[in-house]
């Protein structure tokens, strides 16, 4: 099958150091494909790249990023605009920073739909309820404003945002970082549900392998701003090429490890 | 909210809410015509007196309803005034912290420019030119006074732009007209309702140096201003005539001021301790 989405030779630098150096991945529809790497590993600016948000400072040398065949960077800036949010959506790290704090959650949640036109004003109402409630979120929550909910409920709200144009790529960037270890669970299993139905490919973002372990279907290790190891997940998890994937894999903490129970 | 709307503030408004229920009624608190002279020499220089409040000036107008009168411009001078900087200030100020570069630098020199002139020679030039009358100074006092408005807008945007909800609003492919006004802006006001509170004691200040150096309100239209110039020639024996006028404007200045020192404690994090 061909891939949604086509990142290759990617290299970003910034003070003239390469921060992302030669990478290429695929993403393909209905798959989860993980990048994992540290903190700085450039993660997160590969994932800006593909929306060509790169911070200012930050320079795109050289490379391609290809959407259905196009390349992102021919674009100009209106198609840019129209492919945003509406064929490519990305879901950030915090749920407590990536609302706005003054707006309602129903008004945020119908911008977001309203943004690019596919549905007409009447419409939008409808949609918000459909979205909330693939969420699993009462439909009560478009009257509050973003303090008055939960870290779970703010994650939940941010990903309904981002399915509400149907994408066909989705990018999470450390979408459960932020959470606790049962909501983040809750979250995983959410999204997995919901792209089972609906087919469109996701980049998960994060450095944790146990998250790979439960959502992921390929995975790329990403250290110092290159990929060291890419493969199908159970291969890089039972026999991990790169030392440093053994490193981030043993940081696993495992269910039985003895050292690690509470007394009692 | 309620336990942090603080003592200054509830003066501060109680004040100005006074001076505003008599500039909207002033025909009816005014207790004669603010226009009537009588030029008999005991009707001339009256101390304050049941019939005449704050006195008669040299003309034998009653200085109380001048000055009821004189309300009305005062306050319509500061709250127009500082609307016009507001806008200009905003606008400018938004579009110079969002989208930075050569836009930011053009507006910025502008805005340096702005604080190089004196501000006042600047006022009393431009208004020499237009003709005093009081939609000009307004306006003039307006057009100059959005410069620090301007930056302290910028500032607030340069950091907003950089927050995750306005990345989240910008990969969602919101149009930027919308980030800039329903996702920064109001998240940038609350500095702004500071300074513009500030402001208005400011723009009440300059009316009324403006009208009592003769460049604003025109005689025979009261203003605080004017009266006080009327009087100065009178001080040495009808202190009233700059009295009520000077405490007049001394008090709504520092309403006005206690009122946006108030919000500036409610609305800075920086200054409240922790909430939670």
């Amino acid at each position: 099958m061909d891939a949604v989405l086509k990142v290759e030779n990617l290299t970003v630098t910034s003070a003239k150091r390469p921060v992302i150096d030669d990478v290429s991945f695929d993403l393909h529809s209905g798959e989860v494909t993980a990048l994992v790497g540290e903190s700085g590993s450039g993660k997160t600016l590969s994932a800006l790249s593909i929306l060509d948000l790169l911070p200012s400072g930050v320079i795109r040398k050289t490379g391609k990023i290809s959407f259905k065949g196009e390349n992102i960077f021919d674009l100009k800036a209106e198609e840019l605009e129209s492919i945003r949010g509406n064929d490519i959506a990305m879901v950030f790290q915090e749920p407590f920073t990536a609302l706005n704090p003054v707006m309602r959650a129903g008004i945020q949640i119908s911008e977001a739909i309203a943004a690019h036109k596919r549905y007409t004003d009447s419409e939008v109402k409808g949609r918000v309820e459909e979205l909330l409630d693939m969420v699993r979120l009462s439909s009560q929550v478009v009257r509050s404003y973003p303090h008055e909910l939960s870290g779970g409920m703010r994650q939940r709200l941010i990903l309904a945002m981002a399915l509400s144009c149907e994408p066909e790529v989705l990018i999470l960037d450390e979408p459960t970082t932020a959470l606790d270890v049962s909501i983040q669970k809750e979250i995983l299993d959410l999204i997995k549900g919901i792209q089972d139905n609906r087919r469109f490919a996701i980049l998960f973002i994060t450095h944790d392998f146990s998250v790979v372990n439960m959502v992921a279907d390929k995975v790329c290790v990403m250290k110092e701003g290159r990929i060291v190891e890419k493969g199908l997940k159970e291969e890089v998890l039972k026999n991990p090429k790169h030392p440093y994937t053994r490193k981030l894999i043993d940081c696993i903490p495992r269910l039985g490890d003895k050292r690690k129970r509470l007394p009692g | 909210m309620k336990d942090k709307l603080n003592k200054r503030i509830i003066f501060g408004a109680s004040i100005i809410a006074l001076m505003a229920i008599v500039a909207v009624f002033a025909p009816y608190v005014a207790t004669q015509d603010p226009l009537e002279m009588d030029l008999s020499a005991d009707a001339r220089l009256q101390a304050p007196s049941l019939e005449h409040f704050f006195g008669t000036d040299s003309l034998g107008r009653d200085v109380f309803s001048r000055m009821v009168y004189g309300t009305r411009i005062s306050l319509s001078v500061g709250f127009i005034a500082v609307f016009i900087s507001l806008v200009i200030g905003i606008s400018l100020g938004g579009l110079s912290g969002y989208y930075g570069g050569w836009v930011d630098g053009v507006i910025m020199r502008l805005v340096e420019v702005m604080y190089c002139f004196p501000t006042f020679f600047l006022i009393m030039m431009v208004i020499t030119f237009l003709g005093p009358n009081i939609v000009n100074v307004m306006i003039v006092i307006g057009l100059t006074s959005w410069a620090g408005l301007c930056r302290l807008v910028r500032a607030e945007f340069l950091t907003l732009r950089e927050r995750d909800f306005v990345y989240s609003a910008r990969v969602q492919g919101v149009p930027n007209g919308r980030i800039i006004f329903r996702h920064i802006l109001p998240n940038a006001m609350a500095p702004v309702y500071v300074s513009a509170t500030l402001s208005v004691g400011g723009a009440i200040l300059v009316e009324s140096a403006l009208s009592f150096l003769g460049l604003g309100v025109q005689i025979p239209t009261p203003s605080w201003g004017n009266i006080l110039t009327a009087g100065k020639n009178y001080i040495d024996y009808a202190w009233w005539l700059t009295l009520f006028p000077g405490l007049a404007i001394l008090v709504t200045v520092l309403s006005f001021n206690l009122i946006g020192e108030g919000l500036r404690e409610v609305l800075d994090p920086k200054l409240r301790e922790s909430r939670r």
